[in-house]
């Protein structure tokens, strides 16, 4: 019988034992890197059986000459030897009967007609054993499941977003970069030549991965495109799914094609499967992180009308302007709302109209009570708003203060209590202050520019809007 | 082996799917042609038709907006003594003249990746210019079909303007499906291409069509 994805991919991403074929003391070698991952880097908390030829000790850890001599099961086996050994330390793991492997070693498709052979040996004993892996010519995985890191650099913070490269470098250049940010990852994937896993197998895997909640594609070029789309489909009817695909111009192309053997493909083919399956297609690589972000966060909208807040005006000028770029709308208020608006505000203030330029607010609260008043309309899908202030200042009363924090409060609380996305804008030092920790209650995203909010708020407007086409569809469907 | 099916014949193909063709009639000498031209109706277009005729406008087989029988008779004549050697089997398609300002083109192709693949667009003078055209993966679903129309960057174009009237989406969508579901059904059919497709008012009308299928002729 053959095995689900499930029980095929578990090993690689639940293992409760790593192997590490190729574990060296020695730092210029590639198989410390790993281990230092592991052991430093990963708060991985089962076995842990370095395979070296001849040291007795990796990482003070004992060592086994083959992972066929390791005494008690494998889950995960990383091969990080060199490509001429690879093929047998692969034949070694399915003697023992490992339950997956990482092939981090480079020098098979992507490198000419002996490594194309290679790479078809390791696809064969894949096959006839049913032991799945993840590369060759990868950097390996990050699983917040079990906590282990296969990758370099730091400890990643556990999070909703699973992150797929077809680049190792991608891979580790953005996950830094997300790190930075502070957004978290339920798994990392730098998926190499794809030899035996490939993104479609990777995305029936995450449709059903509980930890999953966005998953964001770094694509070279697709095998089967009428699979993709299937399996794109199952996985956009749960969770949204982003992509970033090369292959745009033929630079991109002929430099995919040396980098991980990837025909790229017609991109308006590519395009099209993804306007089919629901798939946001990015063309900004640390800009989709933000779109994962607020995906993984807020509600989706019910529509495109955009309610903008600010204390100040050109904010207001610059977000509604974004917004209408996009095509997202930014209704008038209504005069009901917008005399509701006016209590909270002094007489000089400029009118509500939406945007609201909340300058001239009574108080923090009334900030917060207009802000609140934007949300109820039923014209209203999704808000941008300009947090309230950041910093207390020990010159301001104590009622001041408390009125801030409940400001921040009624903000955060706006997502959960009317169904509707909120996105703030702010300044980095913004990250710092104590009003920032209350909004995250309300896991509101902030990003530095105006002009990010509105794209954000668009990904979040075009998926909910597949979204409930789809379902639309399914419920019509099923009532027939 | 690949050959390409006369223009009539590829209609025909269409048709047997469930694509509305336009009347129009095939004849091999000039007085046929009279005859078919007083059932159609003047004006009519007189076309050179034969397996692997591509590139009619190029090679001048087409005489458009033809108003009497004395001008069919010629053009016929004309059209039939251009004939290459090996289209001796070639005769005259008759069709009546379709006219609409919007001109569109619609096919199918088969890529190696997505497979079946339907593609749709403008075009008419402007097309090689403004280059918009879309693709979806085939088979087509009503909504597919639909967003495939809206993923033009000019489908406003088809909407109402300067005395038009907004073109019948329903029909293009269903045009469209039509030929998402020859790519899933005939995989010898290796690609088809509509063009022009002309908006003649509201109504999509396919003037012109070729079929390429995979195989011997015979």
């Amino acid at each position: 019988m053959t095995r689900t994805i499930r029980e095929q991919l578990d090993p690689i991403f639940r293992p409760q034992s790593v192997a590490v074929i190729g574990a060296s003391n020695n730092s210029d070698r590639w198989g410390y890197g790993i281990m230092s991952s592991v052991l430093e880097w990963s708060q991985f908390r089962g076995h842990v059986y370095p395979i070296h030829p001849k040291d007795e000790l990796v990482f003070g850890l004992k060592a086994y000459k083959s992972v066929t001599d390791v005494p008690g099961p494998v889950d995960l086996a990383v091969i990080v030897v060199n490509a001429g050994q690879a093929v047998d330390v692969f034949r070694d793991c399915v003697k023992k009967g490992v339950g997956g492997a990482v092939i981090i070693t480079a020098g098979f498709a992507e490198a000419g007609p002996e490594g194309a052979k290679r790479q078809e040996e390791l696809v064969r004993l894949s096959e006839e054993s049913g032991i799945r892996f993840v590369g060759p010519n990868c950097n390996g995985v990050w699983t917040s499941a079990v906590r282990l890191n296969l990758t370099f650099w730091s400890l990643p913070k556990p999070g909703p977003i699973t992150f797929i490269s077809q680049s190792g470098t991608m891979g580790d250049y953005l996950f830094e970069v997300s790190q930075a940010k502070g957004y978290g990852f339920a798994k990392m994937v730098s998926s190499g030549n794809q030899a035996s896993v490939d993104v479609c197998d990777y995305l029936e895997y995450l449709a059903d991965d509980d930890d999953t909640k966005v998953v964001v594609l770094y694509m070279e070029g697709v095998n089967d495109g009428r699979r993709f789309l299937e399996v794109a489909r199952k996985v956009t009817a749960k969770k949204p799914v982003l992509a970033y695909k090369v292959g745009r111009t033929e630079a991109g192309a002929r430099a995919a094609a040396t980098h991980t053997a990837s025909l790229t493909g017609s991109t308006q083919l590519f395009d099209a499967a993804c306007r089919q399956a629901g798939i946001q297609i990015c063309d900004h690589m640390l800009e989709m992180f933000d779109f994962a972000e607020a995906l993984a966060h807020q509600p989706l909208p019910r529509g495109n009308r955009i309610g903008i807040a600010s204390g100040g005006g050109g904010f207001c000028v610059v977000s509604a302007e974004a917004c209408a770029k996009m095509g997202l709308e930014v209704p008038v208020l209504k005069k009901e709302a917008q005399r509701e608006v006016l209590e909270h505000v002094r007489e000089f203030s400029p009118s509500p109209l939406n945007p609201l330029d909340l300058i001239a607010r009574k108080t923090h609260i009334d900030y917060a009570a207009a802000i609140e008043i934007l949300a109820k309309q039923d014209y209203i899908d999704g808000l941008i708003i300009m947090p309230p202030y950041g910093r207390f200042h020990r010159s301001s009363s104590l009622e001041t203060m408390k009125g801030l924090v409940e400001s921040c409060s009624m903000i955060a609380d706006i997502p959960q209590k009317y169904g509707k996305p909120v996105l703030a804008f702010a300044m980095r030092e913004y990250k710092g202050t104590g009003t920032y920790e209350i909004l995250k209650r309300g896991e509101i995203p902030f990003f530095e520019a105006p002009e990010t909010c509105a794209r954000v708020m668009k990904v979040l407007c075009s998926y909910g809007q597949y979204r409930r086409e789809h379902e639309e569809r399914q419920t019509h469907e099923a009532k027939r | 082996m690949t050959y390409t099916l006369s223009e009539h014949e590829s209609k025909q193909l269409l048709a047997a799917a469930g694509i509305p063709i336009p009347e129009e009639r095939l004849v091999s000498s000039s007085e046929e042609a009279v005859k078919a031209a007083g059932a159609l109706g003047y004006p009519v277009v007189l076309k050179l038709c034969g397996r692997g005729i591509a590139h009619k406008t190029e090679r001048d087989l087409v005489r458009l907006d033809v108003s009497d029988a004395d001008q069919v008779r010629r053009d016929t004549a004309d059209l039939l003594a251009r004939r290459l050697p090996e289209e001796s089997e070639a005769g005259v398609l008759v069709q009546a003249m379709v006219s609409g300002r919007r001109e569109l083109i619609a096919g199918l192709m088969r890529d190696p990746q997505f497979g079946p693949c339907v593609m749709f667009g403008l075009g008419g003078v402007f097309a090689e210019v403004v280059h918009d055209v879309a693709f979806a993966v085939a088979p087509l679903a009503p909504h597919d079909a639909k967003e495939l129309i809206q993923a033009l960057q000019h489908h406003k174009i088809l909407g109402a303007f300067r005395g038009e009237p907004e073109a019948d989406l329903e029909k293009l969508a269903h045009i469209l499906e039509a030929l998402g579901r020859i790519g899933e059904a005939r995989s010898d059919v290796l690609s088809i291409d509509l063009n022009p497709l002309i908006l003649s008012g509201a109504e999509p009308v396919i003037v012109d069509a070729l079929v390429e299928l995979e195989g011997d002729p015979t």
